[in-house]
């Protein structure tokens, strides 16, 4: 008997030490993040303006605390976002394909985006804000139609899903029609949108990332139990005694608001929600307690290798950040069609 | 005492009945088995008493609507198919679902521990789920219906995947956890030598109807499973077992 409690403590032991190691790994990415840059800052002097605080006159500290830590801020509550997002629609949906684009809240996302940089959809005055906020809009519009007609149909996943696809397809019509009528400058800035950049990254929206973050985490976590039990399968999970329409519906509320924001912030970063929860579903098991930290750990810590990766690729220049996620994706993709993991 | 009444249970799927206005009770610490040809409603049965599929009239246990009382039901179906990589462990804890808090107390370690080990399956504690065998997945199962403390247990062929050992461990369980704690078990089985051996009332289903409903030597009767079955059967009694044995199609 010992041993069997031993075996499941000694297995929670494991991952709380997973979880602060890569917590560890984390912080050492972060701060490879803001050292790097076209900018000859050594690791030394980025810690010393660090520890001096926002306040410092020379233009090191504005290059650190104005341009890098909203970067990486950015890629902490980006990544954190799009990575839980992507581990709770493949729980919902039970689907291991499943990410923040299956159910196209992204595409609906870029096409707000693309509305509004053509046609200044839905005229907010504050240029930066204006795009983020049609993108947003289109998102959460796009969540409301799957919710909605999932209430319908008590939230089953292949209809989710196939709904999904069906609103990728219309915002991806739009988005190509948008294109077509759009000018040479304003494709390059519907191009760089699409591509997702932290090009855009700002303190405001770090802001805003972090609390709906923080937020919905909280909230999730209310709910781990359930969504372990239904990671076990649908009528498992319905045979404990768990209202699982109610508790889908609840958790793709959550990500999609998770998604909204995340994508309506820096645009469409691809593939962070399919390869995080894979990432960190084979160090933790499915047990939601420690499934969803480590997932948005892992959220985090792609980004920021990406993000070194983009900044180092063309030294001087940023590129933009979801080319590398598209590309390190793919690979991971295939890797798991190769093992049969998917 | 506790009682498990249905009345009227109806269930069809498009134009075709399942279930034709099913009445039967059944009372505490007791077996129950519903036999019966196939298609002839004993799983629609089952999943409607748990509440996974929706019919009309009434589950009543305590003189309560079932449907408000799901937490004193639990459900082990014929076969538990899942791809997740829950540990053994974790499984059974799972039947504490409605109770866990952020941090599991070494109290629900201990009872789980406990149940794992009387039903001999202490040993796949940290085995993933998905990798065990059909009998494995069908044990681990019934403990966590089994550590939820349900006062209405539904087995869906629980013996199906499991050797003759086993076989005889899960219903042994059964039949004293019942007895211990006056629950109710309702089971679908189809060797009806278990059936005479563990059953205190059998209900022969029949065409999404009640046939008969009484003590097995009541029901186990040659001429009226012949009628069901279309199957010759010899029945026969070694000590205080009834042995029941298809011999030919009619």
């Amino acid at each position: 008997m010992d041993n069997q409690e031993n075996s499941y403590i000694r297995l929670s032991r494991k991952r709380k030490i997973f979880l602060l190691f890569f917590l560890v790994v984390l912080v050492i990415m972060a701060f490879w993040d803001i050292v790097t840059g076209s900018s000859a800052l050594t690791a030394i002097g980025t810690l010393r303006i660090l520890f001096d605080g926002p306040t410092g006159e020379t233009k090191y500290h504005y290059i650190v605390w104005a341009v890098r830590m909203p970067m990486t801020l950015t890629c902490i509550c980006v990544g954190a976002s799009l990575a839980m997002a992507g581990e709770q629609m493949q729980t919902l949906l039970q689907n291991p394909l499943a990410s923040p684009y299956t159910l196209g809240i992204s595409s609906a996302a870029g096409f707000g985006a693309c509305l509004g940089i053509i046609t200044g959809f839905p005229f907010i005055p504050i240029a930066w804000l204006n795009n983020s906020v049609s993108a947003l809009i289109f998102a959460l519009m796009s969540s409301t139609v799957i919710f909605s007609v999932s209430r319908r149909r008590n939230a089953d996943p292949k209809g989710m899903v196939l709904l999904g696809i069906v609103i990728n397809f219309l915002f991806s019509a739009l988005t190509s029609l948008m294109q077509y009528l759009a000018t040479q400058e304003q494709l390059s800035e519907i191009m760089h949108w699409m591509f997702g950049s932290l090009g855009k990254s700002s303190w405001n929206g770090v802001i805003v990332c972090s609390i709906t973050f923080v937020a919905i985490f909280l909230l999730s976590s209310r709910l781990s139990w359930k969504l372990t039990a239904l990671s076990a399968g649908e009528e498992r999970a319905r045979s404990l005694g768990i209202d699982t329409s109610r508790l889908r519906r609840l958790t793709f509320l959550y990500s999609s608001i998770l998604t909204a924001v995340a994508v309506s912030y820096v645009g469409s970063i691809g593939f962070i929600g399919l390869v995080a929860p894979h990432l960190a579903r084979s160090y933790v098991g499915e047990d939601q307690r420690y499934l969803a930290p480590l997932s948005a750990m892992f959220g985090i810590i792609v980004l920021l290798a990406a993000s070194v990766v983009s900044k180092i690729l063309k030294p001087g220049e940023l590129l933009p950040v979801g080319i590398i996620t598209n590309l390190v994706g793919v690979s991971f993709l295939i890797y798991l069609i190769l093992k049969k993991r998917v | 005492m506790l009682e498990l009444k249905l009345d009227q249970i109806e269930v069809h799927f498009g134009n075709h009945h399942v279930l034709k206005g099913l009445n039967a009770t059944f009372d505490a610490g007791k077996i129950h088995s519903v036999i019966g040809v196939n298609g002839a409603g004993k799983s629609v049965l089952l999943k409607t008493i748990a509440g996974l599929i929706h019919g009309s009239g009434q589950v009543l246990i305590r003189d309560q609507d079932c449907e408000y009382n799901m937490s004193d039901i639990a459900y082990v179906p014929q076969m538990a198919y899942s791809t997740s990589v829950l540990t053994a462990f974790e499984m059974v804890l799972l039947g504490k679902v409605k109770s866990l808090s952020w941090k599991v107390s070494k109290e629900i370690i201990q009872e789980v521990n406990e149940i794992m080990n009387t039903l001999g399956i202490a040993g796949l504690a940290g085995k993933t789920f998905s990798s065990l065998s059909g009998g494995q997945k069908q044990m681990v199962i019934m403990a966590q219906a089994l550590i939820s403390k349900p006062r209405v247990l539904l087995l869906d062929e629980p013996t199906s995947a499991l050797d003759l050992y086993h076989q005889l461990q899960l219903l042994d369980v059964t039949k004293e956890y019942c007895k211990k704690n006056q629950a109710i078990a309702l089971t679908v089985m189809h060797d009806l030598s278990l059936v005479a051996r563990y059953s205190d009332s059998i209900l022969l289903l029949h065409e999404g109807k009640t046939l008969k409903q009484g003590k097995p030597d009541d029901v186990l009767l040659p001429d009226l499973l012949e009628r069901v079955y279309r199957v010759r059967i010899a029945v026969a009694k070694l000590d205080d077992l009834t042995m029941i044995t298809p011999v030919s199609i009619v």
